[in-house]
């Protein structure tokens, strides 16, 4: 997993815990990752297996009582994740944007789009109203909204869902942030447009030299879109390497599964039906292996003693089947 | 500085500097003056207040005995005839002189249209003109107590009301201001400054009355306070010097207040209960095809169930003078050696019930108003719960007085058992033989609030006679006959005077009078 | 935009008809004013005769034709009360009604909101769990019990406010105005507070529960992720979002607080409009009660207008044509 160039995002072994009434419940544990400049990562796995979690302790919006009980998130040689809540809010839409879900609920119904842009403009590159808004206009015509110097002055319900997730995509990008982290953005839209706000970004994502950190349970998007995937499963990172090898031939039995699930765009999007059983709730992961009641390569090890990332194939997975047998015991360095 | 403006300013802090000597008095009712027209309504509080401003012929002193005001003098010249002397160089608040023209203009007002004190004259058909300072009222018939009846007759200015087109009394069905409900011009102590409805009505002492002021007020302020709670609580504050009517459940609480002080007194105005004797089958009862009120010794079984001490001690917390009289002490014709009850005896009066034929009671419908008298529908509940103890469930129906007044009041009479409270407006028994006990009779115009219906011959020829007996000795006599009468064939249930209460604070000497009015002229701030 | 307004105002126009209807037939139960009006002697003949005059023996629908006809000129009659035109009388009581009114509302506004944002925001701090339990305790205790609180607290104990009354006014023209003396405005405080309390505390629930409800959806979310500041996230983004509640509840309330000021006027003794209608219903002051009933309907119909507009002037999804929406749409 060694990149050649400085890895833009470095994610050491976090973990994210929410604190309950009956005490301290994991739900992300031990999850370590780094991302190169312009590169896409597909973070893939069911929901609920933290990978929304991971990106919104990325660009630190974790939702109380949720919050970062361990590790270091780092980005460009910067230690973010202990920033104080100012920086950290001067940070974020500048170092690193956020695409959501659902483009139909990501804007203030109440204001024009041009005065959402505007007011990100502003906040983060101090521009003039002019200028501000000369680069809410270009941003638009850049995200493909057509008439943008009329729709610019239009409310968001005036706007198709594929067009507003284009707006969202362009409140994203404001201030050219190195980081976009889309959660799912294209989950919510009509199939016919996934795929155009799919290359929408792929295009911009080359354009600007950005990396984006692609949140989704959709396989196929990750297919056509990333360069390398990451696979969560109960909170944990399973696998993680490039696009090509992983789909081709994935090391985790979880990954396996989940390839065997893989819809096209355009194609169905099924539950992982290939596999029995469900993913453990957080607090109720098994010891061991997480995934191991429902492996069917499980053997005694998996039980009580938990993988770490084993290299494996082009990347690496968190599977005692890649356990070199001299180095059994010894924790991966 | 300048001069001049130095002087301005000087002249101005005098101003506004409390003149020495200067006193303000400062009261509170629960109910407004509702007009300033002195014939608008019959009404106590109405009639006490504007009665600080106009003055009648015949007043009344601190024993309610009748006193010369506009009138000094009055004499019977003949049965019919009743002659008055006027008080001479009295002005009124204008500056105009008060003369007889003023008197014969004044009873023309009074019997107009418009005007709710058409009753108080109702016996005089004339007002003749002797000479400037002295009339003639002739009588339909004798009346020998035409004084009395006289003293809630407020003499205007002839001149006043033509100047102000106020010559009527205000006309209801007119969409029209009316003068006179919002100015007065009276002969009175006090003269009328500032009037401001619901808010406050100010007067000023009359510098140049005719009489020798006891009291030393500059300025009187009255407000309407209708919450009892909020009244009381500007009287605490000192916000007022005096106030009434007092909430009963307040009372010992003021009283144990420093520098408050409670006034006391048993009020004329009597509460009585009433049954229906002149149908032949009770529209509100289950015994059908006879009334069982008719027969007397069910209405002294209702009369010895009731506990009327009980009554006093727990519903009116003491602030009440048990009664067997509909008159009370004070009224002209109240003979004490009546005013025995009959004790309270729920065994004997379970037996009447049986003797009468009714050995598990019956069913009756009762009639109540909630916010006439005092504590009037706790009245009602306590003796729904003691006629209960002799068997007669009683039905009580308590409504708000225009509801309560409309179903009992003639000509329908709707009610078969009711409460009511009655105050002789002339402060004479006749008054209460004539409206409540005489048989009702729409020719002789008796018995119009004799609700009941209760009827008996002697009274009614009594009651004619004493209309026109001028021997007071007889009068009073003929008046205790019919009294005893009544008591005795229970016609009416007669409970108690109200008490008259009143709160003030320590520095403020005043009068009481046993008719609840307040003449600001007895008022003295210290 | 116009046409919405006339369409309102139509039946706006049929509202207050019915109400006067109503009003008009409840009123001819509330009992006979004629014992009200002629005193306990008064004969029978003089009562019938008085009650004909004032029409009060036509049948029902004719006393109401009158009624309506003569109130469309604004002409209410004469008071059986005070033997004064009902205009006047309302117009003489309108101005207290209204400055008490308008003063609770500001009152309840300025205070509300605030406090209804701050314990949105921080949902878990001790004060906002202080000015909660607070606002319980005023949504729960009833009006005239707050009123004999205050007055006993600030009237009897400290002294320091007087405990019935308008104090002193300024007439400009026919309105008179307590605004403009120390003991007006001295006499405005404990009955606007009574007359506040309670739309006060509905606004701070009303405005904590819209902001915890906004504050949760996906596009304050996104302000954050945006990386705009806190005070523009809360203050711009999710107040606004919370207002077209806000305003209808407000608006509703606002006509509530006119139309129940009477508890507090008639405690206060303040002499406005309520007063007005607690002695006309004990005295069944027919001609009042019709008119305040009227003009009771006419003020929540106007609020009501008040209201729409202002949802126009916040939400933008209601100002365009559904029509010229589908056109822009892909």
């Amino acid at each position: 997993m060694a990149s050649e160039r400085s890895p833009l995002l470095q994610v050491e072994n976090l973990r994210i815990a929410f604190a309950t009434r009956r005490g301290e419940v994991t739900a992300v544990d031990g999850v370590s990752f780094a991302m190169a400049p312009g590169e896409v990562l597909g973070v893939v796995g069911e929901s609920g297996a933290g990978k929304s979690l991971t990106g919104a302790a990325i660009i630190g919006l974790l939702e109380p009582p949720g919050h970062i009980a361990g590790g270091r998130i780092v980005l460009g040689g910067r230690r973010i994740d202990n920033l104080p809540a100012p920086e950290m809010r001067r940070l974020r839409g500048k170092e690193i944007g956020a695409i959501f879900q659902d483009p139909l609920t990501s804007l203030n119904p109440l204001y024009t789009v041009g005065r959402q842009l505007v007011e990100t403009i502003q906040v983060h590159l101090g521009l003039g109203a002019a200028a501000a808004r000369q680069r809410a206009l270009d941003l638009l015509k850049e995200v493909g909204i057509p008439a943008a110097d009329r729709r610019i002055d239009h409310y968001p319900h005036q706007f198709s869902g594929g067009m507003r997730q284009r707006v969202v995509i362009a409140l994203a990008l404001c201030a050219n942030p190195r980081l976009i982290i889309a959660d799912e953005p294209t989950t919510a839209l009509d199939v016919s447009i996934q795929a155009q706000i799919i290359a929408l970004l792929k295009r911009l994502c080359r354009d600007h030299g950005m990396a984006v950190m692609l949140v989704t349970h959709d396989m196929g998007v990750i297919a056509e879109t990333a360069d390398r995937v990451a696979v969560m499963y109960a909170g944990r990172l399973v696998e993680i390497g490039p696009v090509r090898d992983i789909v081709r031939q994935p090391r985790h039995p979880y990954t396996a599964g989940l390839m065997g699930s893989i819809p096209t765009i355009g194609g169905r999007r099924d539950r992982l039906q290939q596999i029995d059983g469900a993913m453990p709730r957080p607090g109720a992961v098994p010891p061991g292996c997480a995934f191991h009641p429902r492996c069917r390569e499980r053997f005694a090890r998996c039980l009580d003693e938990r993988p770490n990332l084993l290299p494996a194939g082009g990347g690496a997975a968190a599977c005692w089947l890649h356990a070199p047998a001299e180095a059994a015991a010894v924790p991966h360095g | 500085m300048h001069r001049g403006l130095a002087a301005a300013l000087a002249a101005a802090l005098v101003a506004f500097a409390p003149l020495a000597g200067a006193k303000t008095f400062r009261f509170a009712n629960d109910g407004d003056v509702n007009s300033m027209d002195p014939y608008a309504r019959n009404e106590t509080f109405l009639l006490t207040f504007v009665g600080n401003i106009y003055e009648p012929l015949v007043g009344r002193d601190k024993q309610l005995k009748a006193a010369p005001m506009l009138a000094t003098s009055w004499s019977q010249t003949s049965p019919e005839v009743w002659r008055f002397k006027l008080r001479q160089g009295v002005k009124f608040h204008d500056g105009t002189p008060f003369t007889d023209d003023d008197v014969l203009f004044s009873f023309d007002r009074v019997r107009m249209d418009g005007s709710n004190l058409k009753a108080v004259v109702a016996t005089v058909k004339r007002v003749s003109k002797i000479d400037d300072y002295t009339v003639d009222m002739t009588t339909d018939g004798p009346d020998p107590i035409l004084p009395e009846e006289l003293t809630n007759w407020y003499i205007m200015s002839k001149s006043w009301t033509e100047k102000n087109n106020a010559v009527k009394p205000a006309d209801l069905t007119k969409n029209e201001d009316f003068y006179a409900s919002r100015h007065a011009n009276g002969t009175g102590p006090f003269m009328l400054k500032d009037r401001e409805p619901e808010v406050k009505t100010t007067l000023v002492n009359n510098p140049n009355w005719w009489g020798k002021p006891e009291h030393n007020l500059t300025e009187v302020v009255f407000t309407h306070i209708g919450n009892d709670a909020t009244r009381v609580a500007a009287l605490l504050s000192g916000e007022i010097d005096m106030m009434y009517t007092v909430p009963p459940q307040d009372i010992e609480r003021i009283r144990h207040t420093p520098h408050l002080k409670i006034y006391e007194g048993p009020e004329l105005r009597t509460i009585f209960l009433g049954m229906d004797q002149a149908r032949d089958e009770l529209i509100d009862s289950n015994v059908k095809g006879k009334n069982p009120f008719k027969d007397v010794r069910v209405r002294k079984a209702f009369y010895l169930a009731i506990d009327e001490k009980a009554i006093k001690d727990k519903v009116m917390r003491g602030s009440a003078t048990i009664t067997a009289l509909m008159v009370a002490p004070g009224v002209n014709g109240f003979d004490k050696s009546l005013n025995q009850r009959y004790p309270y005896d729920p065994a004997a009066a379970k037996k009447l019930l049986v003797e009468a034929g009714y050995p598990n009671g019956f069913e009756v419908g009762m009639d109540c108003p909630t916010d006439r008298y005092i504590n009037d529908e706790a009245i009602c509940q306590a003796v729904v719960a003691m006629l209960s103890k002799i068997g007669v469930k009683v039905n009580l129906l308590a409504q708000t007085r225009s509801k309560y007044f409309a179903k009992i009041l003639g000509p329908g009479y709707n009610t078969s058992f009711y409460l009511l409270g009655w105050t002789p407006t002339t402060y004479d028994a006749h008054n209460a033989l004539f409206n409540l006990i005489a048989s009702r009779s729409a020719s002789a115009g008796t018995g119009l609030f004799n609700v009941g219906g209760y009827s008996n011959k002697r009274v009614d020829e009594l009651t004619r006679l004493i209309q026109i007996e001028t021997d007071p000795e007889k009068r009073q006599a003929e008046i205790s006959e019919a009294m005893k009468i009544h008591k005795e064939e229970f016609g009416h249930i007669p409970l108690h005077q109200q008490t008259v209460v009143w709160a003030a604070r320590d520095n403020i000497e005043l009068v009481q009078l046993a008719d609840n009015f307040f003449p600001l002229r007895y008022v003295r701030v210290k | 935009m116009i046409a919405f307004i006339i369409r309102r105002l139509c039946q706006s126009v049929a509202v207050m008809l019915s109400v006067a209807f109503i009003a008009f037939a409840l009123f001819t139960y509330v009992g006979d004013p004629i014992n009200n009006i002629v005193g306990q002697d008064t004969g029978l003949r003089e009562r019938e005769q008085l009650r004909h005059q004032l029409g009060l023996d036509d049948p029902f629908i004719l006393q109401f034709a009158r009624f309506v006809g003569h109130a469309a000129e604004g002409d209410f009659g004469l008071s059986y009360q005070y033997a004064r035109p009902v205009s006047e009388l309302i117009a003489e009581r309108l101005p207290a009604t209204l400055e008490l009114s308008l003063v609770a509302a500001v009152l309840a506004l300025a205070i509300g909101l605030p406090v209804g944002i701050y314990t949105g925001l921080h949902r878990y701090s001790w004060l906002s769990q202080l000015m909660l339990t607070a606002s319980l305790v005023g949504i729960s205790l009833p009006t005239f019990l707050t009123c004999i609180l205050l007055i006993l607290v600030f009237a009897v104990i400290l002294g320091w406010l007087p405990s019935f009354g308008r104090g002193s006014t300024v007439a400009l023209g026919w309105w008179t105005t307590g605004f403009l003396t120390i003991d007006g405005l001295k006499a405005l405080i404990l009955p606007a507070i009574t007359l506040g309390l309670f739309q006060m505390t509905l606004i701070i629930r009303l405005v904590r529960a819209e902001m915890l409800e906004v504050l949760r959806t996906d596009y304050i979310k996104f302000a954050r992720a945006r990386g705009l500041p806190n005070r523009l996230i809360h203050f711009g983004h999710a107040l606004k979002n919370t207002l077209v509640p806000v305003i209808t509840i407000t608006g509703l309330q606002l006509g509530s607080i006119i139309a129940f000021a009477v508890v507090t006027e008639t405690v206060f003794q303040w002499p406005g409009m309520g007063l007005l209608i607690i002695q006309a219903i004990s005295f069944a002051d027919i001609p009042v009660m019709s008119a305040y009933l009227v003009l009771v309907a006419f003020f929540f119909v106007v609020i009501n207008l008040i209201v729409d507009l202002l949802y126009y002037a916040v939400d933008p999804r209601l100002r365009i044509d559904r029509a010229a929406a589908s056109g822009h749409g892909i």
